[in-house]
């Protein structure tokens, strides 16, 4: 590293250090010490620089209770001012103040003026150009998203304009972003696509199945050239493919209009060489200008002329309003960001009071918080939108006429969980299209609509999401299946016999298992249902399946939320605070306790509103009592937190588990209802007992939140 | 002088701290930072020795006590006992958990030649949980294998918490 580097190092060391922060004081002990080669020459800064490490390393010995940073940062100043080549006059007087430095009060030695080392400029430049590719690429492949969005809708619905629009605008900017950057390949391409959409737009094109499969391919290979900058070619070459493709785009919208250049020498004012010269300008300048402006900047024609021409040819020039910028943010920063807001809302609501400016503050808040979750996650439409793209190609590959359905496209979840669903998902899409749904004339002799409908449904249920890939198909062959399983030695002959449904349909999650004679381009990628399964599983999902013989088959996906509100009631029970679900609470109720009484001499059961129910005392059941005895054996923790109870009464929540059966749990006291941010314990803490999760509460307590399913199916 | 300084540096460094009337060390490379006492939240099911969780800026972190790990009487915790928050893989995680230990030193840097790897026979610590000693110019500090000691058990004792806390009363090693 370079003195100014190492310079750098240190500032930065320095600007991070918060008294406690051991590690960082050793580090900026070290990084002093290294600049030691720098000052061989002179004795009095190398004294200076053992001086400093020294005093460092005390600071680290002070530790845990450290006093502020002294002058630390002025020294190192003053060491940056040294330099070999310095006169002989200003270098004394500089190692006179160095020398005594230490020996001076604090705040008498005169304050150094801080420069920060300025930045090597060929490195600048190099950073600048890695960023601009990064952010170009990002922004451009949101933008080819948007545009496959929009391709697959007008195909649906061709005249819709402001689609149409907006698909010119896409191909528009990445155009001139192409231009900027010098990536040639990119920037014909998108204005072939430009063009296209400029005829579509001025109605000289109808959005046609053929023209949607122009473009889409347009999108494909615009990716692909997206793919080749990212893995490192900045100047990627026109291949031969990418050059037919353009004459084809050419074709397509030679095929209804005139170009300006014809026109120009049908009416006389240019000859064909002029044109050819344009052309080769309009190229050169990386199809920055229309035909008609380069000709015009040539002189080789009016803007008379021009117009005249363009009037041959319908005008309309829309204003177009920017896209909305799309950013490229590390996600530690969002979850830093995300983190920080949580701990602004449970310090919040420490603060009592109800000033007008403190409900404004709250509600700000409130706002923040929103905006954090948002922050995390991203709706379903992402993902939506790609099955949608690979149903549509599938079903012309295949030639099976299908109909897709989606619910939950606003759905919104965690980043990451996103990230997790696409490829099992995809792979559940094509598994329907290919194996699931049968050829029309097989639907049509069975009575079914020709066109086979494929639903993907995404939807929130309580801490899990539930995502359902459903077909209308011809569903599993059982025997086929049983068959298959038993030449594979899976099972035998005997075992066979005796196997229920669900454990036959198990079978396809076997590794190697297809019953397709062969294993087609489409899902038999070497992707089995094992693999679908176990990538769900990666992300502690449970993949299941339903089917009906003849009538279709449904892939069930759920995965737990690792990051949710909850609304939740807040109760304590013992020295913890437990939150339950809102959702599974029915009532919260105080009852004497001789209500409750003891069947079999073991369970203890509770009749409310004539309907009797087990009685749970979470304190017991949940083993916290256990624990306060085990620790108050070793003389910790406090006396066991009766002293508030009112003797004679018991506080419970009536809850009721999935299965709609009611229960009665026994807390201390009932705090609050509120939304939590639900936070995971972490692997060790998955053998818990009826707990799932965590949230931070105010005070910075930990919240334990109950899962009521659990809790209830507890053997008591 | 410089060569001396310079042999100083080298050597994988150590966080020192004191329990007991021990000195120990674990690799700094571990750790993830110091912070002071702060609220902890008992955990129902484990045994004693895990005494809580913290809230760490948002994440939810457990918080081991040593002194009961290695079977020394509780010590009260005050407004200055200071947390060691370690970083320990675990299942092809890497989790982050709070130690609890009487004080901390300072970070030592030891050359691997200096650590002496003989068996150690200690009366509170597993051979185990030990990779070895060093010999620094305070006294002896016996480095240990932090997450070895993290993973040794199971956090989650359903049944077992009260015999846990049975043996440990008797000043049992766990």
């Amino acid at each position: 590293m370079s003195r100014e580097e190492q310079f750098t190092t240190l500032a930065e060391l320095l600007a991070r250090y918060e008294p406690g922060d051991l590690l960082l004081l050793s580090d900026l002990a070290d990084a002093v010490r290294e600049l030691e080669p720098f000052y061989a020459t002179s004795p009095v800064c190398v004294e200076f620089i053992h001086h400093l490490g020294h005093s460092i390393e005390e600071g680290m010995r002070a530790s845990a209770q450290a006093a502020p940073a002294p002058r630390w940062g002025e020294a190192l100043d003053l060491l940056q001012k040294w330099n070999p080549g310095m006169r002989a006059d200003p270098r004394q007087r500089l190692e006179a103040r160095i020398a005594s430095f230490f020996s001076d009060e604090p705040g008498t030695a005169a304050p150094a003026a801080a420069s920060p080392p300025p930045p090597s400029p060929g490195a600048r430049d190099a950073f600048l150009s890695e960023e601009t590719f990064a952010i170009f690429l990002t922004e451009a492949r949101e933008r080819l998203a948007h545009a496959q969005e929009l391709i697959l809708d007008l195909e649906q619905r061709p005249g819709d304009a402001d689609s149409l629009a907006a698909l010119f605008r896409v191909f528009h900017t990445i155009k001139g972003e192409s231009g900027f950057l010098h990536l040639r390949p990119l920037g014909e391409l998108t204005h072939r696509l430009e063009n296209l959409l400029d005829l579509a737009r001025n109605r000289r094109l109808t959005f046609s199945r053929p023209l949607a499969d122009l473009l889409l391919n347009g999108v494909d290979r615009s990716r692909g050239i997206l793919d080749t900058v990212e893995a490192g070619n900045r100047d990627p070459e026109l291949s031969p493919d990418l050059e037919a493709f353009l004459e084809t785009l050419n074709t397509y919208g030679s095929q209804t209009q005139v170009p300006l250049g014809t026109v120009l020498v049908e009416t006389g004012k240019l000859d064909a060489e002029d044109v050819e010269q344009v052309l080769v300008q309009q190229r050169q300048g990386n199809f920055y200008k229309k035909f008609g402006e380069v000709a015009l900047d040539a002189n080789l024609i009016s803007p008379q002329d021009l117009h005249e021409a363009l009037d041959r040819q319908t005008p309309t020039r829309t204003v177009e309003p920017p896209l909305e910028e799309v950013i490229k943010v590390r996600m530690g920063k969002v979850n830093f960001l995300v983190d920080m807001i949580g701990e602004l809302t449970i310090a919040l609501g420490q603060v009592t009071g109800d000033s007008v400016a403190l409900s404004q503050v709250r509600k700000i808040t409130r706002s923040l918080q929103l905006g954090a979750m948002e922050l995390r996650t991203d709706s379903m439409q992402g993902l939506f939108s790609t099955a949608r793209r690979i149903i549509r190609d599938l079903s012309h590959k295949l030639g099976k006429a299908v109909t897709v359905k989606t619910e939950g496209d606003r759905l919104e979840i965690d980043r990451s969980l996103i990230k997790a669903l696409e490829e099992p998902l995809m792979h559940l899409v094509r598994n329907s299209l290919d194996h699931g749904l049968e050829p029309a004339a097989e639907r049509i002799a069975a009575g079914k609509p020709e066109s086979g409908t494929v639903t993907i449904q995404a939807v929130r249920r309580g801490s899990t999401i539930n995502v359902t890939v459903e077909d209308d198909g011809r569903g599993l062959d059982r025997d086929k299946i049983l068959a298959k399983a038993v030449d594979r030695g899976l099972v035998s002959p005997e075992t066979a016999g005796s196997l229920t449904d669900a454990q036959i349909h198990d079978f396809i999650f076997h590794p190697g298992f297809s019953t397709s004679a062969a294993v087609s381009q489409v899902s038999g990628r070497g992707v089995g249902m094992d693999i679908v399964r176990s990538m769900v599983a990666a992300s502690r999902g449970t993949l299941r399946l339903q089917t009906v013989p003849g009538q279709g088959t449904s892939f069930f996906m759920t995965f737990p939320i690792s990051t949710a509100i909850i609304d939740g009631l807040i109760v304590r029970v013992g020295e913890n605070n437990l939150i339950v679900p809102t959702g599974s609470v029915v009532q919260s109720l105080k009852l004497p306790e001789t209500d409750l009484y003891r069947v079999n001499g073991k369970a203890e059961l509770v009749t409310i509103r004539d309907v009797p129910m087990p009685v749970l005392r979470l304190d017991r059941v949940l083993g916290m009592a256990s624990k306060r005895q085990a620790d108050g054996s070793l003389g910790i923790g406090s006396p066991t937190p009766f002293a508030d109870r009112q003797t004679g009464a018991v506080i419970g929540l009536i809850v009721e588990n999935t299965d709609r059966q009611s229960f009665f749990l026994v807390v201390d006291e009932v705090l609050a209802k509120k939304e939590v941010v639900v936070k995971p314990l972490g692997p060790r803490f998955r053998a818990m007992r009826g707990i799932t999760a965590g949230a931070v509460l105010a005070g910075g307590t930990i919240g334990l939140v109950l899962d009521v399913d659990q809790v209830a199916a507890l053997d008591l | 002088m410089e060569m001396t300084r310079r042999k100083l540096m080298t050597g994988p460094r150590y966080l020192n701290f004191v329990l007991g009337d021990e000195s120990y060390g674990i690799e700094i490379k571990k750790v993830k930072e110091l912070m002071g006492m702060t609220t902890i939240t008992p955990i129902p099911q484990t045994p004693p020795f895990i005494r809580g969780f913290i809230n760490l800026r948002g994440q939810i972190i457990p918080i081991v006590d040593l002194r009961l790990k290695f079977g020394l009487p509780f010590r009260e915790y005050t407004k200055r006992t200071s947390i060691i928050v370690v970083e320990v893989p675990f299942g092809g995680e890497t989790l982050l958990m709070g130690l609890v230990v009487d004080s901390i030193r300072d970070v030592a840097s030891v050359p691997d030649d200096k650590v002496n790897r003989v068996p150690y026979i200690n009366a509170k610590v597993h051979s185990e949980y030990i990779i070895g000693v060093a010999n620094l110019e305070g006294g002896a500090m016996v480095i240990l294998d932090v997450v070895k000691i993290l993973n040794s058990d199971e956090f989650v004792q359903l049944k077992g918490a009260e015999e846990t806390g049975a043996l440990q009363a008797q000043g049992e090693r766990v």
